[in-house]
Formats: structure tokens, sequence, C-alpha cells
């Protein structure tokens, strides 16, 4: 499976592919972006089965991503990894077609947890 | 013991303490410990990271630390050795992730801005387009690495 994680931030994009390997989902292929234009132009290429993006980046963020995707009839499962996982912002990504939205910080277990639901699945 | 300014209901210094504390714990597995300002003086050459609030409230939350503290972070969330750039990001990524929490205490709606990340003052806010802002609360922290200071300034203008 392939799992494409996107944040402006090389270091979070690190913390959270290690936090990953390290809860026992190594085996899995990481793609990394930088950004919404970078992602949109992976998952047309890569054909990833999760995305995990950033919602407010510099450049194309998060959200615009998502509604990137899914105005292109793009389904691939998207949940969003922030700062800022309000319930305004919650309700926000579910109605845009997010499947789920975690709040940073994050335990890598709990993070985890979520990620299993759709590639371990 | 720490030196909180100025209470901001509904964010107190404690908030401030705990959420820094949290922050620190989850991503880098390092214990920070509150002391007074005066016991994690700022020495040598010093990053600093800001990100600003706007909306219902207006102002910034700031990290500052020394360059061996952020190198120490970049090292864990990279998992190897890192460069000084590194050690901006890694900071910045910490100060958005203590200031996505800050704001969810504080007065809706509100957004917050790309950090901004300054490796030789103090003050990333540094320019002619910044509003004039107070101190309002700065907690200090010790950890390995170094010290850690935190505050939060609201715009006065």
């Amino acid at each position: 499976m392939k799992i494409l994680v996107v944040d402006d931030s090389k270091a979070m994009r690190m913390l959270i592919i290690r936090a990953l390997e390290q809860a026992g989902l190594g085996h899995h292929t990481f793609l990394q972006a930088a950004d919404g234009f970078e992602a949109f132009t992976l998952v047309t290429n890569e054909n990833p089965d999760l995305v995990l993006s950033d919602w407010t980046m510099s450049g194309v963020g998060g959200m615009d991503l998502l509604r990137g995707l899914r105005g292109a009839g793009n389904a691939v499962p998207f949940g969003f990894i922030t700062a800022q996982a309000s319930e305004v912002r919650r309700e926000e990504a579910l109605t845009s077609g997010a499947q789920f939205i975690v709040g940073k910080p994050f335990l890598a277990e709990s993070l985890a947890d979520v990620v299993r639901e759709y590639v371990d699945g | 013991m720490n030196d909180a300014l100025l209470e901001l209901a509904p964010l107190s210094g404690d908030d401030l303490i705990t959420i820094t504390q949290d922050v620190w714990s989850s991503f880098l597995d390092l214990e920070l410990a509150a002391v007074p300002l005066e016991a994690a003086a700022l020495t040598g050459p010093v990053l600093a990271a800001a990100v600003r609030i706007s909306g219902a409230w207006e102002g910034s939350v700031r990290l500052e630390c020394p360059q061996e503290h952020a190198a120490a972070a970049a090292a864990t969330m990279f998992g190897g050795p890192v460069t000084g750039e590194d050690g901006l990001d890694a900071l910045g990524e910490l100060a958005n992730v203590v200031s996505g929490n800050v704001k969810s205490l504080l007065p809706a709606p509100s957004v917050l801005s790309i950090p901004s990340v300054r490796g030789d003052s103090p003050d990333p806010h540094t320019g002619s387009s910044a509003p004039a802002e107070e101190l309002l609360c700065r907690v200090a922290f010790l950890a390995a690495p170094g010290p850690l200071h935190v505050s939060i300034w609201k715009v006065t203008s």
C-alpha cells in the first residue's frame, strides 16, 4: 500500500513517517509532498491508497488539495493531520470529503490505529 | 514556578506550560522543566519562530531557543543527522503545533499564519509590516539540549 504524507515541514513529514513505521506500518510505501500542488500530481501519477495532509501550508493548502481531488472525481481516502483540529474544522473536513482529522500533537499509536483502518483493514 | 507576566483569560501561563510540555513530550520524547526566566537565560546564537493569530483575537506565539535545542529537536524528528535549515524547519513546525493548541483556547474564529523563522534574531516578526505587539505571557523551560522560551504577544493597534 502507498501512503502519501503532505506537509510543508520536512521535519513533520519525517516525524509522521517514523511514527507510523515504529507503530508497525513500515511495510507500506511512503510518498512525500511539500504542498497541495505537488501532492495532486503525486496522487494522479502514483495512485496512493491514503493521503495524510496538513491543513495550512505555504502554497496550495490541504483543503484546496482535498477539494481539487474530489472535484476531479478522485475518491482516495483522505485524512488531515493538523494543529487546528477544532470541531468547526472537523465538520468542514468531513463535509468536504475527508475521512478523518487527527490533531497535533498526536500519539504514534493513536495515529497508527486510524491509518490501519485504511491500509490494513 | 514560572514567570507568567499577565494572565490571559481564558488562557493562563499554566496552560501555555502544559501545551508546550505536551508537544515536546509527544513529538520529541523530551521532558521540559518549567523554570523561572532567570534560570533559563538565552545565550549565544538564538533561533526564533513565530506564528501570528488573526481574527477574533490578534497576536502571536513565539518560540526562542539556542541552535543546539533546535538541532536536537530536528534530529529527533528526522531520525538522523540534520543541518541548520532543518533546525529552523523543526522549530517552525513546533511553533505551529503550540500555536494551534493555544488558538483553541482563545476567542474564535481565528486563523494561524505560516510559521516565520529566523536564525539571527529573537524577533522573527521584525519588519515594517509587523503590527505593534505587547508581551502578555512568557514561560521558560530547561531541557537536556538547552533552554526554551515561549511567549504570547497581543496586537496593540
